[in-house]
């Protein structure tokens, strides 16, 4: 098993897959940093660790699933372009081990991106001096927040990435996602529930409110949101498992 | 010469089912546009403006840029795989005519699609019961975002024509879609492919075109990119070795 | 126009090291010219390098004596090529990839099913290529390439993937080409027998020079049959022979003669009789065009 993984590790030794990823990270930190500032010039007792938060749950709705369908695009898609899948499974090693250093690759790279971004957000927090101290609890529930989703999503992409030859349909996939995932908040929760890319809100520690005519930041339940978390470990778990299956079930 | 090119590229697409796309992005669009412009009709209260605002945010800020990233990385792969460069490149055709057939196959497939989603916006305005004539800025708004729309699609094969995946020129056009929102909140907006698009559909702000210099500045700067990326990119066709 | 395809000092240099150096090849109209050379010897940089896909570090190429980079488009349209592998749209069937060159090339519809039916392919022409077989593939490959009838065709070794009856096949077609259809045809191979069989001419490159060129008949003439002739008194007999008019080299034990023929060989050996030289043994020795391109290119591995 190690060895499969290190041996997609190789593979991406010139790609520059890490960088990328993390290029397009910054982007949506410097955006989303732009606007925060903007807001505080405006109106300073904006700078709160709950807007910052809030802000980066929704804008992470639409950027990780594209940024999941990219990356995970990139990394099967070279095996349909020099056929090494069928290569690979004459070196003696289980389309299912195949299967899984692939996955286990793609979620190193994103657990990174998750730990770049909730690292910004406290460096941006301290950089601007905010009134309250760092609320480690609350980062680090936002942090499972988004690994988890990502698990879930990384599965999803890679099935569909290696199933169909064609990318178009994983990256339309990976971009309806990212359209389900902004607009999560604007859908009666029963139905955004359905749709696994509406957990990056939905998982967020920190919530809006539009109840009152002042934008209301509530921190959520901690129980409230442990029944949600659960749901979307088992998908994770079963989009993985019926992936792999189905792929090594899958006449090559 | 060209026109012939252009009837090999449709030849290409047969059996291909990337016209699915040019049906299913604007129907998303424009109903979940519908449906946030139905459970907030307190707030807003400009009846076909309004709803303009909802259906093209999602639209025309993220996923027109992402749908154009697409078609364009799959107009690439198609040469990308199997030796093609070689095929096409050792035909008596010159590199403008490879590069712009394809420009004219992605545009031809935008008109279709910003037609239909201005059909749709029509529907469904009607069906949710406004009853004002319709805004007669919507074809200008239509036409422009094709302009930008055809700006960010020279961009974007340029960039799928170097890069042999396809993902990641689609996740170059996703930051550049970021970028270009946050120029155009800086008014930089007249300098930035995307920004275009965010200005020429009016977006953000349905009446932000309307002095004829403006609109004048707005053709020109779309040309000048137009004009620049194409360069670039059939430049690199000809002077670079084809690794097939 | 006697040279339709010449390249004068044409050199690639990949990071520093040179791929093909200082080449100069020349192919004659009608001929068919065939490139020879071990895997990896730089037959691909050159065929690419003559059809424009890569540019030469040094050196050009003409094509019917018109230099390639202003009259692209011209020396494209009369040539036909096949190059490292066939190029394809896997989506598309073979019928559709025919249309799209034929769309290209500007041909009439006649010259797509001539083409086909040339190579074979007319009952699977509506089959999408992604099912085709390797040698399917590159039966269509030659088809596209042959489809204009163009005036030179260039093909990287057109016989890859084929099966034996398929390598005939093609074989027999690429010999005809150029008097059913006044073409000039140049190939590559890494396999001698199989240019033997076909070239009227041969290049033969190693490491990214030529080291032969020249039509077959020079080749082979190089594989002339030598007798050797072993006696008590090699010296002697040499020395004799000589002043008879037939020289020879010492080589070993014997004496080495080359171009004699057979009544030639019974006088020599009459001449040494009588002068009581004792004739231990004559021998014939061919020298095989394998040896002789193992001689050429320094090479004892495959090929």
């Amino acid at each position: 098993m190690m060895r499969a993984i290190s041996i997609e590790f190789f593979k991406f030794r010139h790609r520059h897959i890490y960088l990328m990823a993390t290029l397009f990270l910054l982007i949506e930190v410097i955006f989303l940093f732009m606007g925060m500032s903007r807001s505080i010039s405006m109106k300073p007792e904006n700078a709160n660790w709950e807007a910052l938060i809030v802000m980066f749950a929704s804008m992470n709705g639409l950027l990780f699933p594209i940024l999941i369908a990219v990356s995970v695009s990139r990394i099967c898609d070279m095996e349909h372009k020099g056929n090494t899948w069928k290569l690979l499974l004459t070196l003696s090693i289980k389309p299912g081990q195949v299967y899984a250093a692939k996955y286990i690759y793609a979620c190193i790279l994103i657990l990174w991106v998750c730990i770049v971004q909730v690292l910004s957000i406290a460096a941006f927090g301290i950089v601007k001096d905010f009134e309250d101290p760092l609320p480690t609890f609350l980062l680090i529930r936002y942090f499972f927040g988004i690994v988890f989703t990502s698990l879930a999503i990384v599965a999803l992409q890679q099935w569909v990435s290696l199933m169909k030859k064609n990318q178009v349909i994983a990256l339309t996939l990976g971009m309806i996602g990212g359209f389900i995932g902004m607009t999560a908040d604007l859908m009666p929760s029963g139905v955004s529930r359905i749709f696994i890319w509406s957990y990056y809100s939905g998982l967020s520690p920190v919530s809006l409110s539009y109840e009152s005519e002042e934008l209301d930041f509530i921190v959520r339940n901690l129980n409230a949101l442990l029944p949600l978390m659960l749901i979307v470990i088992i998908a994770a778990i079963s989009i993985y498992l019926a992936g792999s299956m189905h792929l090594s079930r899958k006449e090559v | 010469m060209l026109i012939r090119c252009v009837q090999a590229e449709f030849i290409k697409l047969r059996h291909t089912r990337i016209w699915l796309l040019l049906f299913i992005l604007p129907l998303v669009s424009v109903i979940i546009g519908c449906f946030n412009f139905y459970m907030n009709q307190g707030v807003l209260k400009k009846e076909w403006y309004s709803l303009w605002s909802q259906v093209s945010l999602f639209y025309g800020e993220f996923f027109f840029p992402i749908f154009i990233a697409i078609l364009c990385a799959f107009l690439w792969r198609l040469e990308h795989f199997n030796k093609n460069w070689n095929m096409i490149m050792t035909a008596p055709i010159s590199a403008n005519s490879i590069f712009f057939s394809k420009l004219i196959v992605v545009g031809s497939m935008l008109t279709f699609s910003q037609g239909f989603f201005g059909l749709l916006y029509f529907f469904g305005g009607k069906l949710l019961g406004l009853t004002s004539a319709l805004p007669v800025e919507l074809f200008g708004w239509l036409l422009r975002g094709w302009i930008a729309a055809l700006t960010i699609s020279t961009l974007q094969l340029a960039l799928s024509m170097r890069i042999k995946s396809f993902a990641v020129p689609i996740g170059i056009g996703f930051c550049a879609a970021i970028l270009g929102l946050g120029m155009y909140v800086i008014n930089l907006g007249l300098l930035f492919p995307h920004s275009l698009l965010t200005i020429g559909m009016g977006i953000l702000n349905q009446s932000s075109i309307s002095s004829l210099w403006n609109n004048l500045l707005y053709y020109i700067m779309n040309g000048v990119y137009i004009f620049v990326f194409s360069l670039v990119a059939i430049y690199r066709m000809k002077k670079s070795d084809v690794v097939a | 126009m006697n040279q339709v395809v010449s390249t004068h000092n044409l050199s690639k240099q990949y990071n520093g090291k040179y791929c093909v150096r200082d080449l100069n090849l020349s192919v004659a109209k009608g001929e068919i010219f065939g490139f020879l050379g071990p895997n990896g010897a730089g037959k691909s940089t050159t065929l690419k390098m003559i059809l424009g896909l890569t540019r030469p570090t040094k050196g050009f190429v003409t094509v019917f004596e018109k230099g390639f980079e202003e009259n692209r488009g011209f020396i494209l349209s009369q040539t036909g090529s096949l190059i490292e592998s066939p190029s394809y749209y896997g989506h598309l069937t073979g019928l559709e990839n025919m249309r799209v060159v034929q769309k290209l090339r500007e041909v009439p519809d006649k010259n797509v099913m001539q083409a086909l039916r040339i190579v074979r392919l007319e009952k699977q022409k509506d089959k999408k290529v992604s099912q085709y077989s390797l040698g399917m593939k590159q039966r269509l490959g030659i088809a596209m390439a042959l489809m204009s009838f163009p005036k030179v065709l260039i093909l990287d070794e057109p016989t890859n993937g084929l099966d034996p009856a398929g390598i005939g096949e093609i074989r027999e077609l690429i010999k005809s080409l150029p008097q059913l259809h006044g073409m000039t045809v140049l190939l590559s191979s890494h396999l001698l027998s199989e240019i033997e069989q076909i070239a009227t001419s041969v290049g033969i490159i190693n490491e990214g020079e030529m080291l032969f060129q020249g039509s077959m008949s020079e080749l082979k003439s190089k594989s002339q049959p030598t007798i050797k002739i072993k006696t008590r008194n090699n010296k002697l007999a040499q020395e004799l022979l000589r002043i008879n008019g037939f020289s020879s080299i010492q080589s070993g034990e014997s004496l080495v003669f080359e171009d004699l023929l057979d009544d030639e060989v019974i006088k020599v050996n009459q001449s040494l009789v009588t002068s009581n030289i004792d004739v231990l043994r004559i021998e014939e020795h061919k020298k095989s065009l394998e040896n002789i391109f193992l001689d050429l290119t320094g090479k004892e591995q495959s090929l």
